[in-house]
């Protein structure tokens, strides 16, 4: 007789890189607990050792396609921190400009393409359609605005490096780049589409969660602490700033942090199951010390945004909470969102600064000291970059804090939430698997993009014994 | 007649580089009506330029396989995307028809691989394969 049993999720589909899900059942087919698995190694930490660290602003940005202007401006940080030096305000004008244009992309993708199927097509609907050409059959103009926003953050790059993708041009010093007075101006003119875009995304949302608010504010909704970037007056701030850890309860429980200090409140605790470490905040140990980070965590930080729409649309969400952070999952979506406005708006502010076509983009400076620290919000959340180099500035040592791996304890709950609630190992049904893999979404991880995948990746799900044996395979819509 | 050739694959694996490759190669010919471009994988964003041409023409590799192959995409509506890593072009030629997008002759030269590990070269029969594949879209090209 079997006396528990397994369901495993592998790969878990519509997030970026690839990974799988175990739900461990006991003997009357409910959930007991449940593991949200990271396969993939790397192993930059270890390669890059050797190397010059002035070669860190190249490579960081191969770490991802999603996010690499966020790791090449940590690279340049944690460099600039080695050579002592500042780079000149374009330059610093130009990666912000940059930086945002990659929050929107990364971003649009999360919701139009990701995410946005479950709730424009409903997380029990066909399985076959539940995806983007679901959502161009349905809802072609949203789909064609979606894709168009994405584009536009791309553009961001590309208008000053020439490269949409892997950002070239963030250099130890400052920019290898310019942006010229056309670009300024085709940058400018995709402002009002991107703002109507991002408002009907926001309408989108709140409509989903006005029809769904039981199983919305439910959802992998738990307590954790939170974490983010914010600038001297607490101000949601994504390229440069101080950290902030909240409470479960919204108390400010350290504030104005420098984040080459992170190793002092921030411990990674090793688990078995999975290549992401579980990172907490130090002073409170491990587990009541889980925080979470990314744009939940940034608004659930922040006491104010600076550009209008965007505070408009920040009071709502914290009205929503009563003033107190917001806990549930669903609500990362709204967050996202709001993020991509303020990210519009404040390249709107950074390209009308006549400061930012300056040709004044480079410092030069040599190998002033052995130890770096930069960091930057990525869109999953507060990313470190830390390098160690001896005497010829070559790296000994170099360690990675990547915003995913901040988020991994919350999403393992967020995962036995779910499954909790919706699974039931007797009967197990797609839309709930669905739900499981939606929880994981919700943070949106970047768990690779160097892996080039060849072909679809279809859900399997497989359950088994105690002993590992597989006792029962599904599909999806079987 | 206007052309784009895209050539995609990760760079850092060995055969997968290889339509990027072709692409560099093309790239020196200077063709006249013709643009190209390399990318890591395909995105949908491409769908966005599609009116500013009359040809597409994507290189990739394929694993598995014994031959060069080039041939003109059909579109597939049931073809799905489940991951935005895994953009095939029937998929983009579906999208193009669903959202109002320009429809361009759309053509797919699939070059077989068989090295993927981590390294910046092409093995020594891919990189013949990869002059067949320039031969092809020569071909293509002079017959517009």
């Amino acid at each position: 007789m079997v006396d528990s049993k397994k369901i495993i999720i592998n790969p878990v589909t519509r997030i970026e890189g690839h990974a799988n899900i175990t739900i461990d059942l006991n003997d009357k087919g409910a959930v007991t607990d449940a593991h949200f698995h990271v396969n993939e190694f790397r192993g930059f930490e270890k390669f890059c050792e050797g190397r010059p660290y002035t070669e860190m602003t190249s490579i960081a940005p191969r770490i991802c396609g999603i996010c690499p202007v966020s790791h090449a401006v940590a690279s340049a940080k944690a460099c600039e921190m080695i050579m002592r030096v500042t780079p000149p305000v374009t330059a610093t004008l130009l990666r912000r400009i940059m930086h945002l244009g990659q929050m929107i992309s990364s971003h649009a993708l999360s919701f139009f393409h990701l995410s946005s199927p479950d709730f424009l097509l409903g997380f029990d609907s066909d399985p076959e359609k539940r995806n983007i050409l679901g959502i161009a059959e349905k809802f072609p103009d949203l789909a064609v605005r979606g894709i168009r926003l994405r584009k536009f953050g791309q553009e961001a790059s590309e208008r000053i490096t020439g490269k949409k993708i892997h950002a070239v041009g963030i250099v130890a010093g400052g920019m290898t780049c310019v942006l010229t007075e056309e670009n300024r101006q085709a940058l400018l003119a995709w402002v009002p589409e991107a703002l109507e875009t991002t408002r009907m995304a926001l309408d989108i949302f709140k409509k989903f969660r006005k029809e769904m608010r039981d199983e919305f504010d439910g959802f992998a909704s738990f307590k954790t602490l939170y974490m983010g970037t914010v600038g001297p007056k607490g101000e949601l701030e994504l390229y440069d700033g101080k950290l902030r850890f909240v409470s479960e309860e919204g108390a400010i429980i350290a504030d104005q942090l420098d984040a080459k200090d992170y190793l002092q409140y921030i411990a990674e605790r090793p688990v078995e199951f999975s290549y992401l470490k579980s990172p907490y905040y130090k002073p409170l140990g491990y587990p009541q010390g889980i925080y979470r980070v990314g744009p939940l965590g940034r608004l659930n930080v922040a006491s104010c945004i600076t550009t209008p729409l965007a505070q408009k649309e920040f009071l709502e969400f914290k009205q929503m909470g009563q003033q107190k952070p917001l806990h549930g999952s669903f609500y990362f979506h709204y967050a996202r969102l709001i993020e991509t406005l303020y990210s519009v708006e404040e390249m709107k502010n950074i390209l009308e600064d006549p400061r930012v076509t300056s040709p004044d983009v480079f410092a030069q400076a040599g190998h002033n000291q052995s130890e770096g620290v930069g960091s930057s919000e990525a869109p999953r959340g507060t990313l470190f970059h830390h390098y160690f180099t001896d005497e010829n500035g070559i790296l000994k040592k170099i360690n990675l804090l990547i915003a995913t791996g901040q988020n991994n304890p919350a999403m393992n709950r967020s995962v036995l939430e779910v499954a909790k609630k919706y699974v039931d190992g007797r009967n197990v049904k797609e839309g709930a698997l669905n739900r499981v893999e939606a929880a994981i979404r919700c943070y949106d991880p970047c768990l690779s993009c160097s892996t080039h995948a060849l072909g679809a990746m279809p859900l399997q799900i497989q359950i088994r014994d105690h002993t590992g044996q597989i006792i029962r395979t599904l599909q999806r819509g079987q | 007649m206007r052309t784009l050739v895209v050539g995609y694959g990760n760079v850092t694996r060995s055969d997968d580089g290889v339509g990027v490759e072709v692409a560099r190669r093309l790239e020196q010919e200077n063709f006249p009506d013709l643009e190209v471009r390399t990318s890591q994988q395909l995105h949908v964003e491409l769908l966005e330029d599609f009116d500013r041409f009359d040809r597409v023409v994507l290189v990739d590799v394929q694993a598995g396989g014994d031959r060069v192959t080039l041939e003109q995409v059909k579109e597939t509506p049931e073809a799905q995307i489940v991951s935005s890593h895994a953009l095939v072009p029937a998929v983009l030629l579906g999208l193009a028809s669903r959202l109002g997008y320009a429809k361009p002759e759309l053509y797919l030269c699939k070059i077989p691989g068989g090295d993927f590990k981590f390294g910046g070269t092409l093995s020594q029969n891919v990189n013949q394969l990869a002059q067949e594949a320039l031969g092809l879209i020569r071909k293509l090209l002079a017959a517009a």
